[in-house]
């Protein structure tokens, strides 16, 4: 690709201060998202995926606080010329970050009951954001309300508006919260685990609906889930992260097909699938990491398979392997490999 | 022998409304009319969305509920009636095997009730309510009986182990009720076998739960399960709460321990591939009732219900180049199951609604010998399956 990344992530860090220790959420998190992209970022409770996202969009609060690294954003929010540049985002004071966020970055949450405010009807809260990022009068503000609404699947846009969350089911909330966050046309579009609290029949109108968006806004969007299905289904690029560091990133197909790091091809092993009929599961031995203290070292080790006496003395770093195909590991599995999905009979 | 039979059963949750006086205005009807049976060493799969009756009907085996209707057979024994309260429990009795007017009657009948009687209970007494009362001798021990034979695991590991007791002790405790250990060393000592069993180390016994991991936890909730040698383990949910690199080590041990065990698990679950993988025969539920029902294979190979197929199609696959099947993908969400709509309760959002959905409920129709469908559209073309 040609054109620079909309977002550049360089060895971005972000640790929370304990009274026991630090805990380091995320360590040396390095990617591009570029235009049109669908970045899927998977992972494990506690892998350190949301708190990337949250670095990201500069809420992180006490004690949390990011140690290192820069957040390269392209906009023209800041500049005076009007040309676009990258800012910082790692680095922006926490006020100027209502023009970022909500604006340039939108953002999507697992639970539409705890991201609507139940006091205030559904077009408040849409007017509100649009009047303020948009600077639009409030009529104007109700009219792109009533399309946005219409264009996310909300039938008789322009009664449902005067609804409470608490009147719409738990699919529609969450397509409102859609609505909301592709408001003001963001260049970014952060899905933080928009389907799980989902059923299933709904869960696959929500992607269907993300999928079909994404395309018509013409935005990039990050997707977080622990689901290797949905990831599947909705990335184009993918990030496998476990223990705060990110063990593999790569198109969606490298990663499914040849999986080079070990705990991505023992996670695409472990998981039971709807399309085949297995015999047995093949489960990761172990727990997953404490994140206390952990020593610097891949945090797989303990569960891996392949493990090496060079594990036990560096941690690898996420080296460029092939075409666009990244992998943190001393002993990456070389070659095709055969999953499960090829026994098929 | 079948372990487990369910036949007819109903679970409704009264409604009620008002200040001070409380009157009831209708009723959520959590399960309607669901039967099916378990077999020893065998696993069913209860499939659903959130709100279908899935979790009503694994509380209402192991008697956290007390049903409104139907029948419950452990061992071919009727249990149904051992929680109730006694006149209630006597009125389920008389209505199941006296059938109104002739108990209490003018003796008309009373010929071909003494017979009943006989029949049933083997025993003849001139006085039927002293042979209803027989069943109530030594209920006290059976119902322990039956609290022993069914077990359950629930979702959340966390919230159904006592975070103030330790491992030993909360392992210990059926084991003592259950006369399975005279003293507290001996119980201690089983219990550190069945840490191993389980996969976890025999020093794990004084710990308390918060300091294990969420995977380690539900392992301690599966050992107090089976310290009583069940027959009957109810599985709800018993993964949705664990990261997948870990659910597929607690499904191995599931299938491990069934096999030591020769116990009937029910599974209950609203990931498909899950149960794909670890049921042999699936029942599949909408609205408080069962939609589907037959042995895995068939149903995830050849879907027939409508709903079946959009559930089928609207779960993920790990492949990205398996592309999804959108013509069997359904709009809307589930009806309330207070105000349930007319006909089948899926018309609605079916595709194939003709006129009589919205009319009529379907029966269950006989598909195969393993598979029967509650759907007009096997109505033409197929016998009906009866009493199911």
């Amino acid at each position: 690709m040609q054109e620079r990344p909309i977002l550049s992530v360089k060895n971005l860090s972000t640790h929370f201060k304990m009274v026991e220790g630090v805990v380091k959420a995320v360590q040396d998190a390095t990617f591009d998202l570029y235009r049109d992209e669908v970045l899927g970022i998977v992972g494990e409770t506690g892998s350190g995926k949301s708190v990337t996202v949250k670095a990201i969009a500069g809420m992180i609060d006490n004690p949390g606080f990011i140690a290192g690294g820069e957040v390269l954003f392209l906009t023209d929010e800041f500049s005076k010329s009007g040309e676009k540049e990258y800012i910082d985002l790692a680095k922006l004071p926490k006020e100027s970050f209502s023009r970022i966020r909500g604006k340039h970055i939108g953002m999507i949450f697992q639970d539409p009951m705890t991201s609507l405010d139940p006091m205030y009807t559904i077009g408040n809260q849409m007017i509100e954001t649009i009047v303020h990022h948009k600077g639009v009068t409030v009529e104007e503000a109700r009219e792109r309300a009533v399309k946005l609404l219409e264009q996310v699947g909300i039938p008789k846009p322009s009664e449902r508006i005067n609804d409470y969350p608490f009147q719409l089911s738990g699919g529609q909330r969450q397509r409102v919260v859609i609505a909301i966050a592709l408001s003001c046309d963001p260049d970014i579009l952060i899905a933080d685990e928009p389907s799980t609290a989902l059923d299933v029949t709904v869960q696959a109108q929500i992607l269907e609906l993300m999928k079909d968006l994404q395309e018509q806004f013409n935005s990039s969007m990050m997707f977080i889930t622990h689901d290797m299905a949905v990831i599947a289904e909705i990335a184009t690029k993918i990030t496998v992260m476990y223990g705060s560091y990110q063990m593999e990133m790569g198109q969606s197909k490298d990663i499914f097909e040849h999986p080079m790091n070990p705990y991505t091809y023992a996670l695409l092993e472990c998981i039971p699938r709807l399309d085949v009929k297995q015999d047995r599961l093949l489960p990761i031995p172990g727990q997953p990491p404490v994140m206390l203290n952990p020593p610097d070292l891949c945090p797989f080790l303990p569960r891996c398979s392949r493990a090496s006496e060079k594990c036990y003395k560096d941690l690898p770093q996420l080296e460029q392997t092939g075409d666009s195909h990244f992998v943190r590991c001393w002993n990456p599995i070389a070659g095709k490999v055969k999953l499960v999905k090829e026994a098929q009979g | 022998m079948k372990l487990l039979e369910v036949k007819n059963l109903k679970k409704y949750f009264p409604i009620k409304q008002g200040f001070l006086v409380e009157r009831v205005v209708g009723f959520v009807k959590a399960v309607d009319d669901v039967s099916f049976s378990v077999d020893r060493g065998k696993t069913i799969g209860i499939v659903g969305e959130s709100g279908c009756g899935k979790t009503t009907i694994g509380k209402s085996i192991i008697r956290l509920h007390e049903v409104t209707d139907g029948e419950m057979l452990i061992d071919e024994e009727d249990t149904t009636f051992y929680f109730m309260k006694r006149k209630r429990a006597l009125q389920y009795l008389k209505s199941k095997y006296f059938k109104d007017q002739d108990f209490d009657g003018d003796g008309s009948g009373l010929e071909t009730y003494k017979k009943k009687i006989h029949d049933v209970f083997v025993k003849s007494d001139r006085n039927p309510s002293k042979t209803l009362n027989t069943l109530f001798e030594n209920l006290e021990e059976k119902k322990r009986l039956l609290r022993r034979k069914a077990q359950i695991v629930f979702q959340d590991p966390m919230s159904s182990l006592n975070p103030r007791m330790t491992v030993g002790q909360m392992l210990a405790e059926p084991l003592l009720f259950h006369k399975m250990a005279e003293k507290m060393d001996d119980a201690i000592a089983m219990v550190k076998d069945l840490l191993v069993k389980v996969g976890l180390k025999a020093y794990h016994v004084d710990r308390y739960p918060h300091q294990f991991s969420g995977g380690q936890r539900q392992r301690i909730a599966v050992a107090r399960a089976i310290s009583v040698n069940p027959d009957l383990i109810v599985l709800d949910e018993p993964t949705s709460a664990l990261d997948v690199s870990v659910q597929a080590q607690i499904v191995n041990l599931f299938e491990e321990l069934q096999k030591q065990l020769n116990a009937g698990y029910v599974f209950i679950s609203h990931n498909l591939a899950l149960v794909r993988f670890i049921c042999q025969e699936v029942s599949v539920m909408y609205l408080g009732r069962i939609v589907e029902q037959g042995d895995s294979e068939s149903i995830f190979a050849a879907p027939l219900h409508p709903y079946t197929k959009a559930l089928l199609a609207a779960a993920p696959v790990p492949d990205p180049n398996k592309k999804r099947n959108r013509k069997d993908l359904i709009g809307g969400q589930v009806p309330s199951p207070i105000n349930r709509p007319s006909g089948c309760f899926f018309n609605p959002r079916c595709k194939y609604r003709m006129d009589i959905c919205t009319r009529e409920y379907p029966p269950m129709f006989k598909v195969d010998q393993k598979h029967f469908v509650a759907c007009h559209l096997y109505s033409t073309s197929q016998e009906q399956g009866g009493e199911k």
